[in-house]
């Protein structure tokens, strides 16, 4: 047996072994694209999904493709970002309820749109390293008539979870837009009135 | 993905209004020091630092036409969702979107001379000698620009430069927002630059009922291909005037940092 005869083989072997483990624990770079690439599989499935086909299943389809890619969001950070400086300032209470009611503005609007952008390909280019828990994952998405659209993710590490804090979609950031937008009605209005505004907002779209 | 570009909207005869009003605006943008006041305020945070790669950009844009800006922003609202996206529609039933898409090359292909020309403004030698070459292949190959032969077969891309971009690097602030009818988010550099831009436009030189017909025709070609994404993020918007006004903002900031 070769095994027995050259242990410098079997050296290697266990190195081989030992890489595969370590690169699957996710210790090598790799595994916020990873778990981005993973979870817009999933939406791409749950698309296609044979039992979710039709106009009378398509609740169901966007419901399910909503919390698969809520699963990937960080919600507190991106109100957090989103108020900038104002977030300093609020309650628990306050941070809670802004963070649940801007999310559920999310969920009805930016996410299922996400779902357009999975439909067809996804090519992922490359990541950039911003800091040991914070990666930016660029992406192109290929739309049905062959166009490239750039998309830029922004994760951070949640206990080796990569969850995502900012959509760069052809160079727009959804956080510097939306912070915009609230420091501007900050400006005039108060912060209760801001999540009036949020709630009606939301109401409306249902 | 959404509805993007101001950039895309040709040469109108609207012009002779700006050429006008131009002087007034440049003064405007002059008199008026850009406040970066309110967007330090929200950039200086601990939560917010990794965002220090555009600086004061952002979100620092003055805007003290404020109501004639709002008031416009109102105007192209409803004619977009009244008129041009609902002809948009209609037209889009009846020509398939293969042929749109050769329609919408056709109109980029012609722009050509100005990308050529800003990006030797820019010193980008090889942007400009990349444009030419996708201008000869396109016309030729790809019969007036119909096909973006260039593209699919060779790889080649087009850079989308303009004068207003060049301005830019060359050190020129924005000056103060203004929002067209018609034409949509801008400012006092875009528009100097738009306008710098007409002359290269082939479109310029033709009779002014063909310019007219043919820019809207572009606009409503270009609608067809996105249509609903204007909608779309006017819902996804708490205050739609300053989703859009910003949408423009970083639109422009990640061209010129191109």
């Amino acid at each position: 047996m070769c095994n027995q005869a050259c242990p410098g083989r079997i050296t290697l072997y266990c190195g081989a072994v030992a890489v595969f483990l370590l690169a699957g624990s996710g210790l090598f770079a790799g595994q916020p694209q990873d778990q981005l690439k993973k979870t817009l599989d999933a939406v791409l499935d749950a698309v296609k999904d044979p039992a979710l086909q039709g106009a009378e299943n398509e609740q169901n389809r966007l419901d399910r493709v909503t919390a698969l890619l809520a699963e990937r969001f960080d919600f507190q950070e991106l109100g957090m970002r989103t108020l900038g400086r104002t977030w300093n300032g609020l309650s628990a209470a306050e941070r809670d309820e802004f963070v649940s009611l801007f999310r559920k503005l999310l969920e009805n609007t930016y996410l299922t749109n996400i779902d357009q952008l999975t439909n067809d390909n996804v090519i992922f280019d490359k990541e950039i390293k911003l800091s040991d828990d914070k990666y930016t994952i660029v992406t192109r998405a290929i739309t049905t008539d062959k166009k490239e659209i750039p998309v830029e993710y922004n994760v951070k590490s949640d206990a080796g979870n990569w969850l995502i804090y900012d959509v760069k979609i052809e160079g727009v950031s959804l956080v510097k837009n939306y912070r915009t937008q609230f420091s501007r009605t900050l400006q005039r209005k108060s912060f209760q009135e801001l999540l009036t505004q949020l709630r009606e907002k939301i109401s409306e779209l249902k | 993905m959404f509805v993007t570009c101001p950039s895309c909207i040709g040469a109108m005869p609207v012009m002779r209004i700006v050429y006008f009003l131009m002087p007034l605006f440049l003064l405007l943008s002059v008199v008026t020091t850009t406040p970066a006041t309110a967007a330090s305020d929200s950039t200086d945070n601990a939560y917010t630092d990794d965002y220090d790669d555009n600086g004061a950009e952002t979100d620092a844009i003055s805007d003290p036409l404020y109501r004639v800006n709002y008031a416009m922003y109102v105007v192209n609202d409803r004619l977009y969702l009244l008129i041009l996206e609902p002809v948009a529609v209609r037209y889009a039933q009846v020509v398939p979107q293969s042929l749109r898409e050769n329609v919408r090359n056709f109109f980029i292909n012609a722009r050509a001379p100005v990308r050529f020309v800003n990006c030797l403004l820019q010193g980008k030698g090889a942007a400009a000698w990349c444009e030419a070459k996708v201008f000869v292949v396109n016309t030729t190959v790809g019969i007036l620009g119909f096909d973006a032969a260039a593209q699919r077969y060779l790889e080649l891309e087009t850079t989308g430069e303009d004068l207003g971009q060049t301005l830019a690097t060359y050190g020129i602030g924005s000056g103060i927002y203004l929002n067209w009818p018609f034409f949509g988010p801008s400012n006092v550099r875009d528009t100097v630059g738009m306008i710098g831009d007409s002359f290269l436009d082939p479109l310029h030189y033709l009779r002014t009922p063909w310019r007219i017909g043919l820019s809207v025709y572009n606009v409503e070609n270009d609608i067809s291909l996105h249509p609903g994404k204007y909608q779309d993020f006017k819902d996804a918007a708490l205050d739609p005037y300053y989703a859009f006004q910003d949408l423009h903002v970083q639109t422009r900031n990640e061209a010129i940092s191109k």
